[in-house]
């Protein structure tokens, strides 16, 4: 990720959108090269819009091409002469919001659906579109059509080719330069985030329902402004135009392109966008038919030989080049470095709270099915103390963990957090109120380095309004800044540096646990829940973790709520101990009183002795 | 309404042949094959071509068609999906759009189509039985027949014997599988022939109702199989013939219901809405389990 | 992709044809003279083909076609014509003559050619009307070249087509068969200032447009005579109607209604129905509940082959209407006998080395198509389910021919624009019809009449379609 990447677009989208014009009229390129150029330049912001959608936020859609439906016909409504008669740029952001609306509601079905489930579901709402809405007489006109005029300033009407090319390779910068701004901020990561896993997202704080439609209606914008470029560039809208398989084809574009990649996904569709002018044109028109033979076959091989598609293809090789310069992971019995002390961001007002219960629960009850995983459990962790829950597998300790991170719903009893009650919050929302966790299996986007997994990690403390992030406004862009150096401060703190750009699951499982005890300290939580935290660790690194968890209560100040199986850590570190054992909390007490506990005994050992 | 159940049925039927093929692939590898209809339709032409052109028994034909696809089935398995490896299954599913545009193209260059409507007739001749003023031909309740015959069949398959778990693990965890001595490969391979042939039968039964086909003549109709296959649960056999039937009589009623109504496509909206709305109380389809 | 179906149906089927048709043809005018007579009659029945309009011949109009055929001249009625002057000045002086030489016309076309490869249909089968002109000196010692690009049978892809054909500079942009492409070109046409001759469309929408023209009948047109054959033949019957669910094929589906109810004819039933939709027995038990006795098929040639097949299956067994192809009558063979299928067609029927009865009327034109593939392209199957879209290919080409004929030896895009704009002419050629571009209502559509048709058992054993009206603008 550059520094100004933002720039960068603007000024190559602007050479090029004056470029186009002047190179047509110099009779370089002619009026069908940018006929058919457009053409690519219409189906590369498509399948932006389509990479937006799954390629960050992982949601699939198989119907995409009619929201480009959606946007063409808004536009057929307001700009045509004999309708609205209004102009182009009014119909932009009209179209734009139409697209948006269209996606927000199939984006409704994905808080609850996922994977082939909505994707099935995205197919039949392009055939709702296509074989109903848009053959209304209404919406689509009837048997001509629409026809969309192309677009006006003063006298000047844009019906050549090479110049309409010049407003479409504008768009088209346009949706690039707000992708870049998605991705570079904590916009785009949230939605990486959610396509990792979505509890993780919501362990940092991201709203996972509202950057789930976000990412919808951004993506149906998107597709919207496609829509538009497309229907003013071929000058008739008709319900014809958005058939299945053209949506199919966005797919295939963004999958072969390589999911989430914007170079890629631009050059596929490039690819496609051209094939079928450039196939009869170099081997005549016999090759006709033939040519979708030869296409087909070479998307088959292109899939099987790298899945990842063409980015993909790339990326690899460029990681075998770096990993080759960076040392090998280093083995696992690394002493813990000690751990960050970190300004508190600015976003949080000092809200210090003083003595008295940090996080407190009470009555909770679980149950899957027939069985009661938590049992009316009450506990309750005091500011500025490390707290332990122990007990033997399956005893639900998790489970409690869940319900008090808020990821779970209790079938009945509450919880409170810094004296508020929260029993109705989600994760996300806990997360905001001052509650960090982590979590057995590592809570990390995988797939993202060490320093975006920190700046995501700062999702709900960046200070500014994630949307307004699509503009890249300075309140945005000095947000940015203060995360960025806070996560490197973090990094240069663990001694992480040479791993900064390495995606974490490349990483040792330690060194996982590390970086995602450092992206939860970030946040500055007012609580830490740590879900067996030594669980994969020698028992050297197992001693050195405790010495670290001590820090985080002496030195970092920070309360901590701590599940771990390793008894000689539970006793070095904490103050208190909650014991539960099949759903109940059997036990409560200093570790001493509880260790000499019957019941405990009993609990662990039971069925042993 | 008797008439509307029997409608619903015979194009339920239709959709069930589809969506079991469907089904066996998803559990056995999570993947959507796209392909499975065109690659079903290019046995009906070799099929027809073994038949009604060269005077072969119908058996014969359809045996070499199943035969065939079943190959295209394994091949694209062994040269494709395993390749692929664990990579994302969108992946594979646009393999599978490859796939498709390949079949399709090439049934009109390899059977010299030129564009010709074929048919073809279906294993047993007869009149048919009026039921409901509608004539069912013994085809058609034949392919009914097949259709449950073969979601529970595979459904049994699946669940009794230790191949079939074993192709239920290889889908849950591969490499765990591949540990406990699950043949993953031949698990794979297996669903992959498996679903073309099954599909391929499904297109020799519902050729003879359509009357007349050419490429890409099922393509609709497969992805209502589709649909189908996700309303009753893609992890679900016999969910997915009773998805096709739903799918079929939720759109005979809507196409009655809905007659006078000025919107055009009802039937496809009212399917779309059935899809919506089941999904939204059950994300898991009808019948079908978390897995 | 997967489309790739609905492009073959669409080659064939719907709409079928392959390449570009244009209108039919047109004469004359022009400034040699003015006079020319009679128009009483722009409608002309022939009910069995037998008896081409009386009128005026005048030879000396109608410089001679190159064809051989000595039909052409024969047959040929001018009915119209103008003045001297060129009076269109839809097109600038350096607009006018792009595309024309004095040893050249340059014609560009987009038509489905997607599965030529598989179809086994060239450029060269499209083109043998062309060969055959050239060969014998072209039109006013102009070669015409025709060239093609792919419109795939959609909206948007027909226009990047255009945009290729514009490209070559031609003359006139020629349309190939389809509802769904020529309302996008048209509107395309206007903006870019293209001469555009296309084939079917429907009237709705061309209201504000100067650049679009055909000599065939309209698709309202086509919906029309469906309804006054109802009316004509099958007063007091119950029918229903299989239409395709979109909106490019409801204009037709509008005017079959009017005529209707004009008559007092009873439609009991009405379904749409989607393209591939495979299984219509639904919409067929519905008809036959309504007990709907004919049955008017407004779709593609596959779906209404499966359409009749799926009927017969159910044992119902109304009297079907549809687009006439040899495609779906020699697919359904004796499903489309019994009883005859009935069509209505803008192109006269097809049915190899049959010359008998309705075709006598026409035979010249049949035996001089016949003989042109024998010679360019021998292996063209003039017998199959081809050879009537070669035809009405062929009739469209030479329609064409004598429009370019008409337009003079200092023929300009405006002079072209005045001619498909004043024109009156009857049965230029045998296989022709009446044109007439003087129509108040009906600005730059020259075509009025079809050809009603019946299927019946052709000597080489095929079930092919035959005329039973020649083209007739009314039935009623």
């Amino acid at each position: 990720m550059s520094d100004r990447p933002g720039l960068r677009v603007i000024v190559v989208g602007v050479v090029a959108a004056l470029a186009a014009p002047a190179l047509v009229h110099a009779g370089l390129v002619t009026e069908y090269a940018a006929f058919v150029i457009g053409t690519g330049v219409a189906l590369a912001a498509a399948a932006m819009s389509l990479n937006l959608l799954m390629g960050y936020a992982g949601q699939i859609s198989l119907g995409q091409y009619s929201l480009l439906g959606v946007g063409a016909f808004m536009s057929g409504w307001m700009t045509p002469a004999t309708r609205l008669g209004l102009p182009f740029l009014v119909a932009l952001p009209a179209a734009a919001l139409a697209g948006a609306a269209a996606a927000f509601l199939v984006g409704l079905p994905a808080l609850r659906l996922r994977g082939l489930y909505l994707a099935v579901v995205t197919i039949a709402m392009s055939f709702a579109l296509t074989e109903s809405i848009f053959r209304a007489q209404s919406i689509g006109g009837g048997s001509a059509g629409i026809a969309l005029p192309r677009p006006q300033v003063n006298n000047f009407v844009f019906t050549r080719n090479g110049d309409y090319l010049g407003i479409l390779i504008a768009l088209l910068v346009l949706v690039w330069w707000f992708d870049t701004n998605i991705t570079r901020t904590t916009l785009g990561r949230a939605f990486r985030a959610i396509k990792s896993d979505e509890s993780v997202a919501a362990s940092f704080g991201v709203d996972v329902t509202a950057f789930k439609l976000g990412a919808f209606a951004l993506s149906g914008a998107m597709a919207g402004i496609a829509g538009l470029m497309s229907g003013h560039l071929v000058g008739t809208v008709n319900s014809e135009s958005f058939q299945f398989e053209k949506s199919l084809l966005l797919v295939v574009i963004v999958v072969v392109g390589g999911l989430g990649s914007r170079v890629g996904v631009l050059t596929a569709a490039a690819f496609y966008a051209l094939f079928p002018v450039v196939m009869p044109s170099l081997f005549g028109k016999g090759i006709l038919g033939y040519d979708l033979v030869i296409g087909a076959f070479v998307l088959i091989v292109t899939m099987a030989r790298n899945p990842s598609g063409l980015a993909g293809t790339v990326r690899e090789v460029l990681e075998q080049r770096t990993t080759r310069a960076e040392a090998d992971a280093p083995p696992d019995t690394t002493a813990m470095p000690p751990l960050p002390v970190l300004p508190r961001p600015t976003a949080l007002r000092g809200v210090d709270h003083n003595e008295g219960v940090v996080l407190e629960c009470t009555d909770i009850r679980v149950h899957f099915g027939g069985l009661v995983a938590v049992d009316d459990a009450s506990l309750a962790v005091p500011r500025g103390r490390t707290v332990g829950l122990i007990g033997p597998n399956g005893a639900g300790k998790t489970t409690l963990f869940d319900v008090l991170s808020g990821r779970r719903q209790p079938d009945s009893g509450r919880v409170h957090l810094l004296g508020a009650d929260v029993s109705a919050y989600g994760a996300a929302r806990r997360a905001r109120a001052g509650l960090g966790r982590t979590f057995q299996n590592i809570g990390l986007v995988r797939d993202l380095s060490v320093t975006e997994n920190f700046l995501l990690a700062q999702h709900h403390v960046s200070g500014y309004d994630p949307f307004s992030a699509l503009v890249y406004t300075p309140p945005v862009a000095r947000g940015e800044r203060e995360l960025r150096e806070r996560a490197a401060a973090a990094i240069e703190a663990l001694g992480f540096q040479r791993y900064a750009r390495t995606p974490v699951g490349n990483l040792s499982i330690g060194q996982q646990r590390i970086v995602e005890l450092g992206a939860v300290l970030l946040t500055a939580p007012e609580v830490v829940l740590l879900d067996e935290p030594a669980a994969g660790m020698s028992p050297a690194a197992a001693e050195n973790l405790a010495e670290r968890l001590i820090d985080l209560r002496d030195a970092l100040g920070r309360t901590v709520l701590l599940i771990e199986h390793n008894i000689p850590l539970v006793m070095a570190t904490c103050d208190e101990l909650y014991v539960m054992a099949a759903g109940r909390i059997i036990a409560h007490g200093t570790p001493n009183e509880v260790v000499q506990d019957d019941l405990v005994l009993e609990a662990y050992l039971g069925g042993a002795v | 309404m008797g008439q509307v159940l029997v409608l619903g049925l015979l194009s339920g039927g239709i959709y069930a042949l589809f969506a079991v093929g469907v089904v066996l692939v998803y559990r056995g590898s999570r993947v959507l094959n796209f392909a499975q209809g065109e690659v079903g339709t290019a046995g009906l032409f070799l099929a027809t071509w073994l038949t009604v052109d060269h005077g072969l028994p119908w058996i014969g034909g359809a045996i070499a068609a199943i035969v065939m696809t079943a190959a295209i089935g394994v091949a694209f398995e062994r040269f494709v999906v395993r390749r692929m490896g664990d990579a994302p299954r969108v992946s594979v599913a646009v393999a599978t759009v490859g796939l498709l545009l390949f079949v399709s193209t090439l049934e009109l260059i390899v059977f010299k189509l030129g564009g010709k409507p074929r048919s073809i007739d279906g294993p047993i001749a007869g009149a048919g039985a009026k039921i409901a003023g509608v004539v069912v031909s013994p085809t058609q309740m034949l392919s009914l027949v097949v259709a449950l015959g073969i979601g529970v069949g595979l459904a049994v398959l699946l669940r009794r014997t230790d191949f079939g778990l074993g192709v239920l693990a290889a889908a849950q965890d591969t490499a765990a599988a591949r540990l406990v001595g699950v043949p993953v490969n031949r698990v794979s391979a297996f669903v992959w022939g498996t679903g073309a042939a099954v599909t391929t039968l499904g297109c020799l039964l519902i050729a003879p109702g359509l009357g007349a086909f050419a490429p890409g003549a099922v393509s609709r109709l497969f992805l209502f199989g589709l649909a189908a296959a996700v309303l009753g649960g893609l992890t679900s056999l016999p969910g997915a013939f009773a998805g096709g039937v739903i799918v079929g009589i939720v759109e005979a009623s809507a196409g009655r219901i809905f007659e006078s109504v000025a919107l055009p496509g009802v039937k496809t909206l009212a399917v779309f809405v059935l899809l919506l709305v089941t999904l939204l109380v059950r994300p898991d389809g009808l019948f079908g389990s978390k897995a | 992709m997967i489309r790739k179906l609905s492009a073959l149906l669409a080659l064939l089927l719907l709409t079928s044809c392959t390449g570009a048709r244009l209108p039919k043809e047109v004469a004359a005018r022009n400034r040699t003279d003015t006079t020319l007579s009679a128009n009483e009659s722009t409608t002309s029945t022939s009910v069995d083909g037998s008896d081409p309009l009386g009128g005026v011949t005048n030879p000396s109009t109608l410089p001679s076609l190159p064809a051989k055929g000595k039909g052409s001249t024969t047959a040929t009625t001018l009915v119209a014509a103008d003045t001297s002057a060129v009076r269109s000045t839809l097109f600038t002086p350096n607009e006018n003559t792009i595309g024309i030489t004095k040893d050249s016309i340059t014609l560009c076309a987009h038509a489905a050619l997607t599965y030529g490869a598989a179809f086994n249909t060239s450029d060269k089968d499209l083109n043998v009307y062309w060969s055959a002109i050239n060969d014998a000196g072209g039109i006013y010692g102009r070669k015409v070249t025709v060239t093609y690009e792919n419109d795939d049978y959609k909206p948007d892809t027909a226009v990047q087509a255009a945009n290729a054909c514009k490209q070559k500079n031609p003359f006139a942009l020629i349309g190939g068969i389809g509802f769904d492409q020529i309302p996008a070109v048209r509107n395309w046409a206007e903006t870019n200032h293209v001469l555009y001759i296309h084939h079917t469309a429907t009237v709705e929408g061309t209201q504000n447009q100067h650049y679009s023209f055909t000599g065939l009948p309209s698709t309202e047109k086509m919906g029309e005579m469906f309804g006054e054959l109802v009316a004509a033949r099958y007063r007091g019957k119950k029918v229903g109607i299989i239409k395709r669910n979109s909106p490019n094929w409801e204009p037709g589906v509008k005017a079959f209604k009017a005529v209707a109810q004009k008559y007092g004819v009873q439609i009991v039933a009405e379904d749409p129905v989607d393209q591939n939709q495979g299984s219509y027995q639904q919409e067929l038990l519905d008809m036959s509940n309504h007990g709907a006795q004919v049955v008017w098929l407004w779709e593609n040639a596959l779906d209404s082959t499966q359409i009749v097949k799926q009927s017969k299956a159910q044992a119902y067994n109304p009297q079907f209407l549809l687009f006439p192809f040899n495609l779906t009558s020699q697919t359904l063979n004796n499903d489309a006998m019994n009883p005859p299928l009935v069509g209505v067609a803008m192109y006269p029927a097809y049915s190899f080395h049959d010359y008998s009865g309705s075709f006598a009327s026409y035979a010249s034109d049949m035996k001089e198509f016949e003989a042109e593939y024998a010679k360019y392209r021998p292996n063209a199957d003039l017998t199959g389910f081809g050879g009537d879209l070669l035809f009405l290919n062929w009739t469209g080409m030479k329609g064409l021919a004598v429009l370019l004929q008409k337009c003079g030896p200092d023929c300009t895009r405006n002079k072209m624009v005045d001619v498909m704009t004043s024109l009156k002419v009857a049965r230029p050629f045998p296989a022709s019809c009446d044109v007439d571009f003087t129509r108040p209502g009906f600005p730059r559509m020259g075509g009025f009449s079809v050809n009603v048709m019946q299927t019946y058992r052709s000597p080489s054993g095929d079930v092919n379609w035959r005329n039973t009206d020649t083209c007739v603008e009314h039935l009623l």
